[in-house]
Parts: structure tokens; sequence; C-alpha cells
């Protein structure tokens, strides 16, 4: 069977689906609202996952478990939240215990883990502006940050999710998502001044 | 930047005015801040910048056809247990039918039934792989795919990665196969070798 419609154009159909629909179909066993949610959630949640690993195949491996985990499990969503805070929710999970796994086999071959770029000088706002025109830079500075800050520009500048949902799928209170932002910007200004400093 | 501490709160806000996901009151007090603030509005600009180029950045190929494929496989694997299982109820009931009958004396010989079949089950072969360094995303989650198997976990420091093959519980020759199939692609795999258990 090949991917319905609904896969070919993903980023619509993510906000477009009436998810809690199509769960209570999975949970009564119907594999083509399976594949309908696949492919509306397959590259959002996929790209979550790869801004967190950096690794193109540990990601396909974990939205794997994931969708897995939705077809199992679905009819265990209560509605609490949306259904995609829930689905995000599920991969952050994931996600993280693969990087702890990762992290024990880093530690056992020692290996550094890598270190969140600081954040405490102040930098000049205008050259941090002009390097986000740089998407070399902005790439640079996003795999040099610890995987919390990545996450939570991720979500808010790329998924466009408000702060409340972020909390949600990071099971935090609010204020913690906003603390965290205030910080990964911190990071990425800092990060990215260096760079345009550099050039000059 | 900001002064007072309703300021600073605001000013946590600008991110998602600047995602375009706040609403009601927290957007006129943001959107006022940006305003009356230089730096809440360098602020604001950076991230609106920061935005439009993360949303530009490419993030690769997720794995679409081939990641539903294989997701569907997984699905199909976990409804056949249950399907055997309805199977072997039906035909343990005609057993049992027949059973009574022959109890109530109908045929005067005795009834022997052969031991079930045990399938060992529960374990599953992981293999250790190095793939070529220049073999393609899609190359190796194609093969992958072909072995029925998964990555569990790697790279390590010397690029390993361990497979698990998904048949093996139910098929022992599954390992065996997989690696086979592995190393008649050293187009893509450099090294395949079955983990010690």
């Amino acid at each position: 069977m090949n991917l319905p419609q609904a896969a070919q154009h993903r980023t619509p159909a993510a906000q477009d689906i009436d998810g809690e629909a199509l769960l209570r179909r999975i949970a009564a066993g119907e594999e083509g609202a399976m594949a309908e949610f696949y492919g509306a959630f397959e590259s959002p949640i996929y790209r979550f996952i790869l801004s967190r690993m950096n690794d193109p195949f540990e990601a396909a491996d974990i939205l794997n478990e994931v969708m897995l985990e939705v077809w199992r499990g679905a009819g265990r969503f209560q509605g609490r939240s949306t259904v995609k805070s829930w689905i995000f929710g599920i991969a952050r999970h994931k996600t993280i215990d693969r990087l702890r796994s990762r992290q024990r086999n880093a530690a056992r071959a020692g290996e550094e883990p890598s270190e969140d770029i600081a954040d405490e000088d102040a930098v000049d706002p205008t050259e941090a502006i002009a390097a986000t025109e740089n998407a070399e830079f902005v790439r640079h500075c996003l795999d040099r940050m610890s995987a919390a800050h990545r996450e939570v520009l991720h979500l808010t500048f790329f998924e466009d999710l408000t702060y409340g949902q972020i909390a949600e799928i990071a099971g935090c209170p609010e204020g913690t998502v906003k603390t965290r932002m205030f910080h990964a910007k911190r990071a990425m200004q800092h990060c990215l001044a260096k760079l345009m400093g550099r050039r000059e | 930047m900001a002064g007072s501490d309703r300021d600073k709160e605001v000013e946590q806000l600008l991110p998602w005015l600047a995602n375009e996901s706040l609403e009601g009151e927290e957007a006129r007090a943001a959107d006022v801040l940006a305003k009356q603030s230089p730096a809440a509005a360098q602020d604001l600009e950076f991230m609106r910048g920061l935005r439009t180029q993360m949303k530009s950045m490419e993030a690769g190929n997720s794995p679409g056809d081939l990641g539903w494929r294989r997701l569907q496989q997984q699905i199909a694997r976990e409804r056949a247990p249950r399907m055997r299982g309805t199977r072997w109820q039906n035909i343990a009931a005609i057993a049992a039918a027949i059973v009574i009958l022959l109890q109530a004396g109908v045929i005067g010989y005795q009834w022997t039934q052969e031991p079930p079949v045990i399938i060992a089950g529960g374990e599953r072969a992981t293999l250790q792989v190095r793939f070529v360094p220049t073999a393609s995303e899609t190359a190796i989650r194609e093969l992958l795919q072909q072995i029925d198997g998964s990555i569990v976990d790697g790279p390590g420091a010397l690029g390993v990665y361990h497979v698990k093959i998904e048949d093996a519980a139910e098929d022992p020759a599954a390992a065996a196969k997989a690696l086979a199939a592995l190393r008649a692609r050293s187009d893509i795999v450099l090294q395949a070798e079955e983990e010690a258990p």
C-alpha cells in the first residue's frame, strides 16, 4: 500500500486533519487511518527528532518507534492535550531515551559530552540580526547547542507552537519554557555574533 | 532591556510574538513593548530573522514511503500472532468437540495428541554493521528495510551501528540471512558481524 495523498503534502495535512477522529479509527485497528496519520505527522515529527539527535538514521528509527506506539496506544489518548502535543510528547520521550543511551555509550567510549554555548557575555544585537541571514552560521550555532535549547527554538520558530503547547510537550511549567527560550536565544545571539566577528 | 517586572514578563513573550502565536492581551502587550523599547524591537527583529532562516533550512529527507512500509510490516507482524491465535483457537474448539464425541464411545480407540510446537521467542538477534561512508541514507534505509532490521544503537566511535533483526524471534535463520544480505552489498556495507550474546 502506498501512502495516501496526504503523505505527499505533509505540512498542511498535519494542521488540517481531525487527529482525534483518526486516533479513534486507529484504536479500532484501521490501518488506513494509521496511513493517514503517518502521512500527516511523519515529516514534522522526523524534523523535530532530527533537531535533537543530529543523526538521520537514529531519527528515522525513533520516528518508527513513535508511530508504532501510536498504532499500539491510540486508544490511550485521553484528549487532555491536542493530538499534536501528544505525539510530539511521545517523540520527545523517545528521543531523550535514545540520547541517554547514547551518552552512556559515549561515557563508556571515553568521549566528552557536547557542551552548550556559553551565553553570559553581552552581544552586539545588530551583528546577531545580520548573522541570521547566513544559513551556515545559523546551522553551525544550532548544531553546537544543547538538545534542550535546540528543541525550544525548533518548536517555537519552525513549528510555530505556543509556549503552552511546548510546555505540554516538554512536560514542564510554562515559565520553564520561557526561561529556556531566553537562554537559548542568548546562546544563539552570542554564537552568531562571534561568527560575524570572526568574519570581519 | 526591560525595567519593571511587568516589562520583563512581557519581554519573555517576544519569541511567540515573532512566531505569531500570541493572542489577545499578551499579543497587545508584547506589541506595545516592541514599539516602545528599541532593545525589545531589536530582539524581535533578531527572532523574526532567526525564524525565517530556520524555516528555510533543509532538514533532510524524512523516511517517507520507506518508513511507512517498515511500519506496515511491523503492524502486520503484530497482527499475525493474533490471527494465528484465532485460527488455532478454532481448530482447538473443533478438536475438543471431536474428543467429546470420542469419549461418548462412538469410536473405541484412544486418541493421542502430539505435543504443541513451541516457537522460541523473545530473543532478537543484533548485528554490528559499519556502512561505507559515501553510501546514501536512502540506500542504507532500503537495505535495512530489505533485511527487516532497525538500528537500535550507534554509531559508536568507530562508526559501528547495532542493527536488530525483527524476524529473529520467529525465524532462527533470519539473522544469518540478514548477515549474508548485508555482506553481499559491499557498495553499502563495510563490515557486518553478528553481535556476541
